[in-house]
């Protein structure tokens, strides 16, 4: 299906995550954040947006372990940027889909 | 925490190597989805949260059905490891080795630091939580 954000016209699928890679931008990003509840997106935000899109597999987003792993960015720090349930959030902050592993 | 918040609960009664991830990876999967997941131990899953014994946990081949030869490198298939095989002094061993070894590959943590990445994500939120009975 097809819904506007940031004033862009995107494809989503039924769960919310954008399904184009290339219809993904910053503002984009920034509204879907508020949407899960991260009002402003900090550089330690946009670290972890940026690895993950560089290192998305077919689309979807690295597990969580992956990013800790890649980023330096620690499990705890994970939660506090984004709160209940970062793989999900991240992926769909980043215009990713869901990651394919489980660690 | 909301009303349509989804709950899993894992009970883990068993403290073998290969019970022991079920709960651990499934679990921490869901947590990284925001799901609100409870892990209970009990019985000899108690051994999962021991200190002493989380790093040391077992598989072992004997009476093991789904432990196959080609898991020990022989190309057989479909054939299981005898039992009478799996009796033999250091086979518990090697079966454990062998399953660590390709959880290493496959980038799966090891089982006392699935904890750490469990309670630094308690303390960041309120989803995880384990309990012992």
């Amino acid at each position: 299906m097809i819904r506007s954000i940031a004033g862009q016209a995107v494809h989503v699928n039924e769960e919310g995550f954008l399904t184009a890679l290339d219809e993904w931008n910053k503002d984009i990003a920034a509204e879907i954040a508020k949407e899960e509840g991260i009002a402003e997106l900090t550089p330690a935000h946009w670290k972890v947006i940026e690895w993950c899109r560089a290192n998305a597999v077919n689309g979807r987003s690295p597990t969580l372990r992956q990013i800790t792993e890649g980023t330096g960015i620690s499990t705890k720090e994970m939660f506090a940027l984004f709160p209940k349930g970062p793989a999900k959030k991240v992926a769909r902050i980043a215009g990713l889909g869901k990651p394919e592993g489980c660690v | 925490m909301g009303e349509d918040t989804r709950k899993m609960a894992f009970i883990c009664s068993k403290g073998t190597l290969d019970m022991a991830y079920p709960a651990l990876v499934m679990g921490w999967a869901a947590l990284g989805n925001g799901v609100d997941v409870t892990i209970f131990f009990t019985f000899w899953g108690l051994d999962i949260i021991r200190k002493s014994r989380q790093d040391h946990l077992e598989i072992a081949p004997v009476g093991n059905t789904s432990m196959k030869m080609s898991m020990m490198g022989v190309h057989a298939d479909n054939v299981g490891i005898p039992n009478l095989v799996g009796v033999l002094p250091g086979m518990t061993a090697l079966a454990t080795k062998l399953m660590k070894d390709k959880m290493r590959a496959l980038g799966v943590p090891p089982v006392s630091e699935y904890f750490r990445c469990w309670w630094t994500a308690a303390q960041s939120s309120t989803r995880a939580s384990s309990r012992w009975t």
